[in-house]
Order: structure tokens, then sequence, then C-alpha cells
């Protein structure tokens, strides 16, 4: 992969959120690990803030200077000389000298900068007999870093420029000159909203775990934080009766051990689950002004628990004057005007929240978002206020979350995607198999929902995605969203078949329900055996589909292992189509006319299904219709092979057999090509299929008729236009 | 209630109206689906199967990547220079990618 590795070692329970400022500049937090930024240079990133040194300086007295005679405050402080700007850390401990006139300042016994990010290191003092308001004395180069004589006299200094003049505190206790306080690196969440860098959000990482009736736990898992990172946070174990605060940690990868304040009283195997004094969970810190890396620690708004439920922060979006804080459950807005101490509000606008960050997405003037009630809008700039402007869009589908269908427990995993230029949003989900491949797509300018499944990338699916445009030569610089997930793979929706850029054929020369070997694939099969995870195989001769798993190339054959066994194993010498794209669609329950709501509807002679679709000239697409009458579930069946019309067959394939008469089946099949017919006359993508059955009163006759469509779309884009029903009612 | 149909008039299916699942099946619209799989009713008035998926490669590459970690998290980057992705892997690194393109 040509892409460019910036950085390594971050925990990667928690993915990272990005934000950028004005500059340009990315910055990174996850909550866990110090926060990171990149300007889009560097070949790597940059650790988030700058620590401030230490040790105070050592300052020895000597004749030659031109210093008062009194009591002096000293302290130095980092530089980071960065292409946006100079970042700056707190100041080191303050010496206190006394100095006799016209002596001069040697200045000595600094801490050397251990941060590859610092350049530069500035001395700075007070005038005599004050404590409070500090003076540029002098930069030096990091290298350079030593002893410096210091012998300006005090009216030097006090003629220096505003920017080298500071005060350590301004006169309502705010303070100055170590205003330069690292971000929080417990906050897994940030954003620029206005001139100032949000930081909010706590991580939760739980892990088996084991007690031993002693100070210390085992936990399970090659990530747990090291004792830098999680000193001070807390534990709460199942079966435990406290909550313990985490002293060190040891150990590791695999299994950590957990070093507690207080000894456990069980010992047993059970969960754990780390997380950040609680104190902080509801608490948003953010930055000075136009300084992201610098929060004081009284830089904070507190989300006040309004509704009796105190939720974890789940994520925010800025948007305009509002900062929008969700929780697992209810959101906030936050506002303020120029300085969050003194003006900023915070508002609980609604009790709809968000799984993740991930889960929030802007669109338009929207907000989409996703929790465990479903999905929802949130217009920014629509009429009323608060819980007015939240729209709930997943009525038609609710059954999706209210019936189980859902798993909750990987609601992690969630995420919502903005694509634009298709003006639809994807809302992604798992179901139970423990696979991120499955959303539900609203089109927002139809108001109307979409399901869909992707087998790329296989293993666990997708997990993220964002918008960008393609720039590479000879493609669309459209605005596009991009997907990402296992294997380290991104995508992106072109063409009509998926992972393959075209359907490809290949024959069996060995299969079992686990996987085959193809051969006569030596014009496609050289590429990464990368290329085929997550393809579907098409089986042309029985109609079965599998997911690749792995691929293997050898010698121009391809050996092919499943995502799962298929029943029954496909011929030896199958052949298949990969890259097909499955496709189905089930109609309502149709009613047949009847003379109870239609005068004479038993005399209805006719019942057909008629098709309306744009022919092509592809080999690889197919529709196949399958009918279900009143409330079975067994499909109806018919002759297999006979031949409606042209171009309308009942299926031969022996898996489309009716489950118990192997003389028929239960699929039919429509032929899209637009040359089906034998003559020159090309097909005009109308195609019917006559039922029978008439409505016979008072009888256990037909009532319904469920019409299934389904198929495979290979090199050719399948468009259906219609779809009409004689001889049933609306 | 059911409008009174026209013997002999198709019951037409022009707008498709997508998935509306929790509802009686019975009473839907009549474009509506009762469920459906990787189809897409975006444009009026069609029925279309979705789209299909390619893997992006950057700058240039003419092979997708071996990489064998997993993507936990992907996000824009719009620089001054152009845009760029950052993307993290469950090794916990972070990678850059410039120049998108898709195998062909």
């Amino acid at each position: 992969m040509a892409s460019t590795e910036i950085d390594t070692g971050l925990n990667p329970q928690q993915p990272i959120t990005w934000f950028t400022d004005r500059k340009g500049v990315a910055y990174g937090v996850n909550g866990i690990n110090r926060g990171i930024r990149w300007d889009g240079f560097a070949s790597s990133v940059g650790q988030l803030g700058v620590t401030a040194p230490s040790t105070a300086p050592t300052i020895t007295p000597d004749t030659g200077g031109a210093a008062s005679a009194g009591d002096y405050d000293c302290a130095y402080r980092y530089v980071a000389r960065d292409l946006e700007g100079d970042v700056y850390s707190n100041f080191s401990a303050v010496a206190t000298v006394t100095m006799t006139a016209n002596q001069e300042f040697n200045w000595s016994a600094m801490d050397a900068p251990t941060e590859a990010r610092v350049t530069h290191v500035q001395l700075w003092r007070t005038t005599v007999g004050q404590t409070n308001v500090y003076y540029f004395v002098e930069e030096i180069a990091k290298a350079s870093l030593g002893s410096h004589v210091d012998q300006n006299s005090d009216a030097t200094l006090i003629a220096n420029d505003d920017d080298e003049i500071m005060k350590l505190r301004r006169h309502n206790g705010e303070v100055v000159a170590n205003r330069f306080v690292l971000p929080p690196q417990n906050r897994p969440y940030g954003v620029m909203f206005q001139d100032r860098a949000w930081y909010f959000g706590s991580v939760r990482l739980k892990a088996v775990t084991t007690t031993d009736g002693d100070t210390t736990v085992v936990m399970v898992g090659d990530y747990v934080p090291a004792t830098a990172d999680i000193a001070g946070w807390h534990m709460a174990i199942d079966g435990e009766p406290i909550t313990y605060t985490v002293v060190s940690v040891s150990g590791g990868p695999g299994s950590s051990t957990i070093t507690l304040d207080t000894a456990c009283t069980t010992s047993a195997t059970t969960v754990g689950t780390l997380y950040p004094p609680l104190a902080t969970h509801r608490k948003l810190m953010y930055s000075e002004a136009d300084e992201v890396e610098s929060v004081p620690a009284a830089n904070e708004v507190t989300l006040q628990d309004n509704i009796g439920d105190d939720q974890h922060i789940t994520g925010g979006v800025p948007w305009g004057a509002t900062l929008y804080v969700f929780c697992e459950r209810s959101k906030y807005a936050v506002s303020f005007v120029r300085q969050p101490a003194v003006d900023a509000s915070v508002r609980l606008i609604d009790k709809r929240g968000a799984f993740n960050n991930k889960c929030i997405a802007t669109f338009e003037d929207s907000i989409y978002a996703m929790d465990d009630q479903g999905c929802y809008s949130y217009n920014i700039r629509g009429g009323g206020s608060g819980s007015t402007r939240s729209v709930s869009l997943s009525g038609p589908i609710q059954d999706q979350w209210r019936d189980g269908v859902i798993d909750f427990s990987a609601s992690d995993n969630f995420f919502v995607e903005v694509d634009r230029s298709a003006e639809q949003v994807r809302f992604w989900v798992q179901m139970g198999d423990g696979v991120s491949d499955r959303c539900f797509t609203w089109n927002v300018r139809r108001e109307t929902w979409d399901h869909e499944r992707y087998e790329a990338p296989a293993d666990n699916g997708f997990r993220g995605s964002c918008q960008t445009k393609l720039t590479a030569s000879g493609l669309s610089q459209k605005p596009r969203s991009l997907i990402a997930g296992s294997f380290g793979r991104i995508f992106c929706r072109e063409g009509n078949t998926d992972v393959m850029s075209q359907i490809e054929t290949a024959t069996c020369e060995a299969s079992s329900g686990t996987g085959c070997t193809l051969t006569d694939c030596s014009a496609w099969a050289g590429w990464s055996t990368r290329s085929y995870i997550g393809a579907t195989i098409l089986f042309e001769e029985t109609g079965q589909t599998a997911v690749i798993k792995t691929a293997t190339v050898s010698t121009n054959k391809l050996i092919i292992t499943y995502a799962e066994t298929i029943s029954p194993v496909p011929a030896a010498t199958a052949t298949v189509q990969v890259g097909v794209i499955p496709w189905s669609w089930t109609s309502r329950r149709l009613p047949v006319f009847t003379p109870d709501d239609t005068p004479g509807g038993d005399a209805q002679n006719k019942r057909a299904v008629q098709v309306l679709y744009t022919p092509f000239s592809g080999a690889h697409d197919t529709l196949n219709l399958r009918f279900f009458e009143n409330y079975s579930s067994t499909p109806m069946m018919f002759t297999r092979g006979a031949n409606f019309t042209s171009g309308i067959q009942v299926s031969e394939l022996t898996l489309d057999n009716h489950a118990t008469e192997s003389l028929y089946s239960d699929t039919i099949h429509i032929d899209l090509d637009v040359d089906r017919f034998s003559s020159d006359v090309e097909a005009n993508g109308f195609l019917e299929l006559v039922l029978s059955g008439k409505f016979v009163g008072g009888g256990e006759s037909l009532r319904f008729v469920t019409v299934e469509m389904s198929g495979f779309q290979g090199d050719d884009k399948i468009i259906l236009h219609e779809l009409n029903f004689v001889g049933f009612s609306k | 209630m059911r409008d009174a149909p026209i013997i002999g008039e198709p019951l037409r299916v022009r707008d498709w109206n997508g998935i509306l699942s929790d509802a009686d099946y019975q009473d839907l619209p009549p474009g509506a689906a009762q469920w459906s799989k990787n189809t897409s009713c975006r444009k009026p008035g069609l029925l279309e199967v979705r789209q299909g998926l390619l893997e992006v490669t950057f700058d240039g590459d003419s092979q997708v990547t071996s990489e064998t970690n997993h993507c936990i998290g992907i996000s824009t980057y719009s620089h001054h220079s152009g845009d760029m992705i950052l993307f993290q892997l469950d090794d916990g690194s972070i990678r850059v990618g410039r120049d998108l393109g898709v195998i062909s």
C-alpha cells in the first residue's frame, strides 16, 4: 500500500477523533494516549502540547550586570517553533534569587528538553521586588542550552515589546504565563468550536479480569494502557463491592497486571472496566483562544444533569454558534460569545442521543444520528426549538430496532455515512453475525429507506467513512464517500460489481463446501491475493453463491476458501462468475380482485405480472421471480423448464426445485438481454408473466400474492421501471 | 380502504417507496417493499441495484493493499495542498494516503 505511516503505538480500543484548526493543522485524541498533531508535511505526528520543564533554573549572581538590589523570580519555558506558529510550555519551577546592585544573572542547570518538537528555550524573569510580571530575557536554541549570562537592567526589560512581557495571572486570577497546560489526555473527543478547541467524553475499557483477593488483578488484552496513561483511573470489577483506583500497570501484551489502591475481596475471573475519574466525565474542557494546545484546568464547562440520567458523553459536532454534545440518550447545546468562563450556556435539547461519535454526521442543514431508539435527523435551522427539530426517520423500519434484529452489543462499531453527491445517509449496524457489513440507506430527497449489504471487505466489516474525491487521472472528481474496514481496505462506490472491476469467469478444478480451486483464470488471477476477498462467487449451474474469505494464487490457479460453508457442494467442474452483487426486493401482500371490494371482481379473467426494465447486452445479470400465495412462506411452484414466453422460463436449476416436488421449480427466470429474441428484433424491456388462478368466493382460494424479485447484478446495471400487477387491487 | 379497481386495469408500481418493514404487509403502498437487499430507490421512478465497491489505492499504486491489520477509523484531512485520508489500523498505527485512485 502506498500510504505512509505517520504514527504507531496508539491504543486502538478507542479510534482517534480528528479535528483541524484554521491554520490547517490536524489534531487527534483518543482519551487514552496523549493527543497528537500533524501539519501535513512532517514524516510523523508530534505530541499534543509541550510539557513544561520541572526543575527551577539555578541563578548565580555575579558582578558585572545591571540588576537592582532585591529579590527576582526567574523561570524558563520550552518553545516548539512550528511552521504554523510557536507553541509554548508552562514555566518551569520558579527560582527566587536575591541580587545586589549591578550584579548579573548567571542561568544554569536548566532541564534539557526531551520532547522532539521543542526547538528553543526561553528565559524569563521579573523585575526587582515583584512576582507577577515576567519579562523575556533570551531565547536559546535547544542545542545551545547551558549557562547563560543576563546583564540586563530592569529598565531594559520593561522596554520590551508587548509580546515579551507576560503576567503570571490576570487580576481575576486567570493564569497567563502558565496557561499552556497540556490538553486533557482522557477525553476521546475533540472539536474546533469557534476559536477554541474543545475536549470532552470519556472512555470505558472492558476486558476479562481475574482477581486474587489482593491489590493486583490481571486484565486480558493486548492493549491495556500503560501506567502513565491510566494511573488514577478507576476500575470497576464485576462482583466487587467498591470501585478501585489504578496505581500502576505492568506486563502485557496479552495480559497485564494492574495494581489497585485497595485489595479486592474475591478471587474470580470476571469482567473489569477501566475509566477515568467520574468527576470529569461530564466536563467539557476548552482551550485558550486560538491556542488548541493550551487547556488550563479552569477552562471547563459542566453538562449539568437536567434529566435525572447521568449519561456518558458519546460525541459532539459544532455547528455555527452551537456545539451539540451528544450523550447516549440525550443531547445538549453549548454556546458562548467570547469567554466560555463568563458567558457559556448549556441547554438540554432533547432525549435523543448517539451510540458513539461516529454515529453523528451532518448533511445540508441537518444532523443525522443513530441511538438505541433508531435513526433521526435534527434540523439546525428548522422551526421551533429543542425537540421540535428532531425527526425520527426510522419509523418505517422500526421493527429492526424493536424486535431484536440489531445487535446493540456491537454499537461501538456502528457509524453513520453521508454520501453528498448521492444525497444519501447510511446507518451502518451489525445484526448478530459480528460483521458490520449492512446498512440502512436513507434517501434524503425521496425520504425512503433501502437496505444494503456489502460483503467486502470481509472479516469484521466496515468501521468508518469519510468524504473526499478521487484524484487519480481518468476518474471523476465528484465528491465521494469512502468506507474503511478489514485488512486496511478502503472502498468507494464505483461500477456495477463488488470488489472486481468487472465480472470474471472461471471453471472449478476442485470443489468442496468450504472452498474451491479455480482454473481458466490466468487472465485475471495475477493480482494480489488480497484482491478477491469479499467478492461474491456465483455458481452458474446451481445458482449458489459464496463469499471469498481467502484466496491464494498458484500457477494461474486461484485457491479459494469461503466465508461460510455452502451446501450442497457445487460440482467439481462448476463454472463461476466472480464479483456479482446479489439483490432482492419483496413486494407488499397484493390482494386479488374480489366481489367484496370490486363489483364483478370475480369476473376477472386474467392475472399477470408485467416487468418493465432497461434491456442490455450483458451475460451476467439475472432477474428471478418467486410468488407466495396468501400467507405461505413456501413459493408457488411451476413446471421445471417451462417457457411462458420468449425470455421467461421456469428455472431448471436444481436449487430452485420445489421443496417436495422435484418436477417443479419455485423460480422464474427473466432474460434481460436486449438480444433475447432469435430474430433481429431487439427486446423492448417489457415482459409479461401470466399467472393462473381465479378468485372463488367462499372457498380457501387465492386471496393474496407476494412477489419476490431477486438476482445478481453483473457488468450491466439492473434498472426496473415498472412492475404491473393485472388482476390485483391496490 | 382499498380503491375500487377497474377490471383488467393493472396495478402499476412506478413509484418505488423503499422498505416499509414495520407495518402490515397487506396495507403497504404498492411500491413499498416488505424487505429488500442491495436495491436502491434513490431515483424517482426507478428501482436499481446498488453500485459496486472498488478498493481505493493511493499514489498511483496498481495493487490493492496487502495490509493485514484492520481499519478502525478514517477521516478526511483537508490540507492546503489537497485532501488526504487519515486512517487508523487496529495495531495502533496511523497512515496517510494521497492521490486516490481505484484498481481498473
